[in-house]
């Protein structure tokens, strides 16, 4: 009997000994790395989607919580939303445009800012503040200029007035180049 | 019974320690990207601006086609510099052939020429540039010549003791130069070091027929 509660007794101190493994630094590595990320993820306002080369600029405005759209090769995009693709050659269909090909407003994407802009204004209103007009257009590079300004003015027909690029902060000698990683997506 | 239970009786430390190096390592060479803005207006109309008290307004206009770039000054245009074909743009192409489009227009003739319009007297003062570009010419030449035309530059090492911008002797010194930092007035009223502008206020217009 006595032998069996001795062995007892080495088991359970066996057993203890096991769960005193310490879990302090993986505790701590875990808080770092916890609170790193949620600051990164913090700081970015906006979604830069897959296959959208943003070119890299000397600019050093910071970004701020605004309408947002993206044109890649793809298409065109309000946060995640496809509005509507483009042709080949980075080119809006005639179809989808007032006036044919030579139009300036792309009709799907006037609609959706319409009803941007009527969401902006309710917010604004409940907030106490007033519509600023503010658009953020993150563009790929290859995007061609007659594209950009289709968009810009399809948006001032809808109230917008003041617009933004997004662009990669960097020097002088990558100004206007491909970001390093085409594929990376900064959470929002 | 008792092998099994020393089979179980695993030591992690040393991996947990083995963790806790590696991953601060691997934080450390992840590259997390900084997005800025670059703030553009564009007129709802496209007329020409209003006359002044009978004079011809004052713009400074940039032109960028696949040729080069055409500034025009008032209500002329710059003739053709260096050995570019007269009746052309003002600072043609170096390498038509590069890949990627940024590679073919000359960069630092446009930031000198600009830069020596913008010590001239009468243009002092002046800090909007018109930006108009052909409907084929990419947004990453739109991005580049937006950072050429709006801030002055100087060597990286003139950067906290210059006050105006200087020109630019090479593509190397160009793709070192940094904007000098001066004391100016902040959108909230206060008083900070500012990289200085050249034309910092940009005005895009409608496109251009491709050529």
């Amino acid at each position: 009997m006595k032998r069996l509660r001795a062995k007892r007794k080495a088991k359970r101190q066996h057993d203890e000994g096991k769960n005193s493994l310490t879990l302090n630094s993986m505790m701590d590595m875990m808080t770092i790395i916890l609170v790193f990320l949620l600051k990164s993820y913090g700081e970015e306002t906006f979604v830069i989607l897959p296959n959208t080369d943003v070119p890299i600029s000397v600019a050093e405005t910071l970004p701020e919580d605004m309408t947002v759209i993206t044109v890649n090769k793809e298409g065109i995009f309000m946060i995640r939303e496809r509005i509507l693709d483009l042709e080949e050659g980075g080119r809006v269909s005639g179809n989808f445009k007032k006036g044919g090909e030579s139009g300036l407003i792309i009709e799907p994407l006037e609609a959706k800012l319409r009803q941007e802009v009527e969401k902006q204004k309710s917010i604004a209103m409940a907030s106490g503040k007033t519509f600023e007009g503010d658009l953020t257009i993150i563009a790929d590079q290859q995007t061609n200029y007659r594209l950009l300004v289709e968009v810009m003015q399809t948006a001032i027909g809808t109230e917008f007035k003041r617009f933004r690029f997004a662009v990669i902060k960097g020097g002088m000698q990558e100004s206007g180049r491909y970001a390093a990683a085409p594929d990376y997506v900064i959470p929002n | 019974m008792a092998k099994l239970e020393e089979a179980e009786d695993l030591n992690l430390t040393p991996i947990m320690n083995m963790v806790l190096v590696l991953i601060p390592l691997m934080l450390l060479n992840v590259v997390f990207m900084e997005i800025t803005v670059i703030e553009v207006t564009m007129p709802q109309r496209s007329a020409g601006a209003a006359m002044n008290n009978g004079e011809p307004p004052k713009r400074l206009q940039l032109f960028i086609s696949q040729q080069g770039f055409t500034i025009v000054e008032g209500m002329s245009s710059l003739p053709a510099k260096g050995e570019c074909p007269a009746g052309g743009p003002t600072i043609c192409t170096i390498k038509e052939t590069a890949e990627v489009e940024t590679d073919r227009h000359n960069w630092l003739e446009l930031y000198n020429t600009l830069l020596e319009i913008k010590q001239r007297p009468d243009w002092t003062d002046h800090d909007q540039i018109e930006i108009v570009a052909d409907s084929s010419v990419n947004f990453g030449v739109l991005v580049k010549a937006m950072d050429i035309a709006r801030y002055q530059l100087v060597p990286r090492a003139e950067q906290s003791t210059a006050t105006k911008g200087k020109m630019m002797k090479s593509w190397s010194e160009l793709n070192e130069a940094l904007a000098p930092l001066v004391d100016a007035t902040d959108a909230d009223g206060n008083s900070a070091k500012m990289a200085l502008g050249m034309f910092p206020v940009v005005v895009l217009g409608l496109p251009t027929v491709s050529n």
